[in-house]
């Protein structure tokens, strides 16, 4: 009851907040990240910390599996943060660590790890997605909702996200709602976090005509189209092209008729 | 009003031929413009956003002088049947945008001296004339370029000249009057001519063009934007690398 009366108020409480504009989220994110790209070209990858920023930088840029692999030198040279990170991106590409005991060993160290740290909203937030699929602890969905509710009480992208599924899968005792779970989302992606316009595009319930932010998940689309070709471009490997592929069999948001055939087009010829 | 067309004309072609890549390009292509044309009293209309008018530029305005900066052959043929943009092709965009605004301050500085007053927009815009939230500007180059007859709209957009499509443009208003040159009635789109071609279309990788001549430049800026998020060297040149990229049909 404590944990669904949280999240009732939370609405109230972070709805007040502006968002900011959303048509220029690829502007800044681009600027940000051409930014980064100057950085990184002059600076050494030398300290576990940077092996970890590094890794962020390419993550952020789809670059998932050379992500990977500056974690894994990360959190071997001591960074949990990283740790964390490496953790997510093996359950996302349903890859296990080979041994099983230094898995557990590595989720358990992780989960530590952040139960002491909580400095920031960020840290709340990592807690609570160890804390909802019970990485290195057993999972309590309603500690976990309000770790996502503290972070989301400093704006954090990803808490609001998770609000969001709380909400829509009934989680933690809460009542499904699914209204409430798409105001979520959309401060998610007010938030810069990019997966919450997709999210909510994928349970929209209606015709694409009706879809209150065409523009945003066309610009999320059209966005991450472009950074899964660059990647595609950069590593030539087969997981890069079957993302493009999957993109391009999907289909772009709206489109029908020859614009579909066009895709499929695509999809096929990365598929040669 | 003959010797003013050519004075012009000279400052632009020396101003290009000036710069230290210009191998990379091919003579511009000028073309002059009556302030007074009804065409841009039509263009919020046929834009569907607004634009300026020459004479809200500068008001004395009476020609628009507009001007192409063709790429190479050999640029152009560093990404033509590629999906990836090449470093030439990146490059010719920034000394394109280079030989731009020398010409645009060789006009400015030569004809001032002439007692003729001179205004331009950049060769990129800035915020002060460029919508960033809705992705579009005031003063179309383009559509100068059209009235004038040195090129024509293509399928892909963007202007297809003589010379091709692979280029950039600039342009200037002056209170001088220089006789226009004239509109062209056919197009140099092989789609528009003939039905034939929509390489464009095919190659662009956003799907922000279509065969019913519509543009999505939503999908475009944000596909550039992912596109070229770690790269100095940007651009993605798909729509202007076809068979109209060095001529005009």
């Amino acid at each position: 009851m404590i944990v669904n009366r949280a999240v009732a108020c939370a609405v109230q409480v972070l709805a007040q907040r502006e968002g900011f504009n959303m048509s220029k989220y690829t502007d800044l994110e681009h600027k940000s990240a051409l930014e980064q790209t100057i950085y990184w070209d002059s600076t050494s990858i030398d300290t576990p910390e940077k092996e970890y920023e590094y890794g962020r930088y390419l993550e952020r840029l789809k670059d998932y599996e050379e992500a990977m692999v500056y974690y894994e030198r990360a959190w071997k040279n001591g960074s949990m943060p990283a740790a964390y990170l490496y953790l997510k991106g093996m359950s996302r590409q349903q890859e296990t660590i080979r041994e099983e005991k230094q898995a557990e060993e590595l989720r358990k160290t992780v989960f530590s790890y952040y139960r002491e740290k909580k400095e920031s909203a960020e840290d709340y937030y990592r807690l609570g997605t160890l804390y909802k699929e019970g990485i290195g602890v057993k999972k309590e969905m309603d500690q976990a909702i309000q770790c996502f509710y503290t972070a989301a009480e400093d704006n954090f992208g990803g808490a609001f996200y998770e609000l969001g599924i709380v909400c829509l899968e009934g989680l933690g005792g809460c009542e499904k709602d699914y209204l409430t779970a798409r105001k979520y989302l959309r401060k998610a992606y007010d938030a810069h976090w990019e997966e919450a316009i997709f999210k909510d595009f994928e349970i929209f319930q209606g015709q694409f005509s009706e879809y209150e932010y065409q523009r945003e998940i066309m610009e999320a689309y059209s966005f991450r189209l472009g950074q899964l070709i660059r990647a595609a471009e950069l590593r030539k490997t087969a997981e890069c092209y079957q993302r493009v592929i999957e993109m391009y069999q999907k289909g772009f948001p709206g489109d029908t008729g020859k614009k579909r055939e066009l895709f499929i087009r695509k999809a096929d010829k990365y598929r040669n | 009003m003959s010797e003013l067309k050519k004075f012009v004309e000279d400052i632009i072609k020396r101003t290009a031929a000036e710069h230290s890549q210009s191998n990379m390009f091919l003579e511009p292509i000028v073309g002059f413009a009556s302030a007074e044309n009804p065409l841009y009293d039509k263009l919020d209309e046929l834009i569907g956003r607004p634009q300026v008018h020459p004479k809200e530029f500068l008001e004395t305005a009476k020609t628009v002088i507009v001007y192409f900066i063709p790429f190479s052959r050999e640029t152009v043929k560093t990404i033509q049947g590629k999906n990836a943009i090449s470093k030439e092709w990146s490059r010719s965009y920034t000394y394109a945008n280079e030989i731009l605004s020398n010409i645009g301050r060789n006009l400015h500085k030569e004809l001032e001296l002439n007692g003729i007053t001179v205004k331009s927009e950049p060769p990129t815009y800035t915020n002060a004339t460029y919508d960033s939230i809705n992705l579009s500007a005031k003063w179309s180059h383009k559509s100068t370029a059209v009235i004038a007859g040195i090129g024509t709209f293509g399928l892909n957009h963007l202007l297809i000249t003589e010379k091709g499509t692979a280029g950039r443009l600039g342009s200037v208003v002056i209170d001088a009057e220089i006789e226009p040159t004239k509109a062209r009635e056919d197009s140099f789109c092989l789609y528009y001519k003939s039905g034939k071609c929509k390489v464009c279309v095919e190659k662009c990788p956003s799907g922000a063009l279509s065969d019913d001549g519509s543009f999505n430049r939503f999908r475009c800026n944000a596909y550039l934007d992912g596109k070229n998020i770690r790269d100095s060297e940007q651009g993605c040149g798909m729509c202007s690398s076809g068979p109209c990229a060095t001529r005009g049909f």
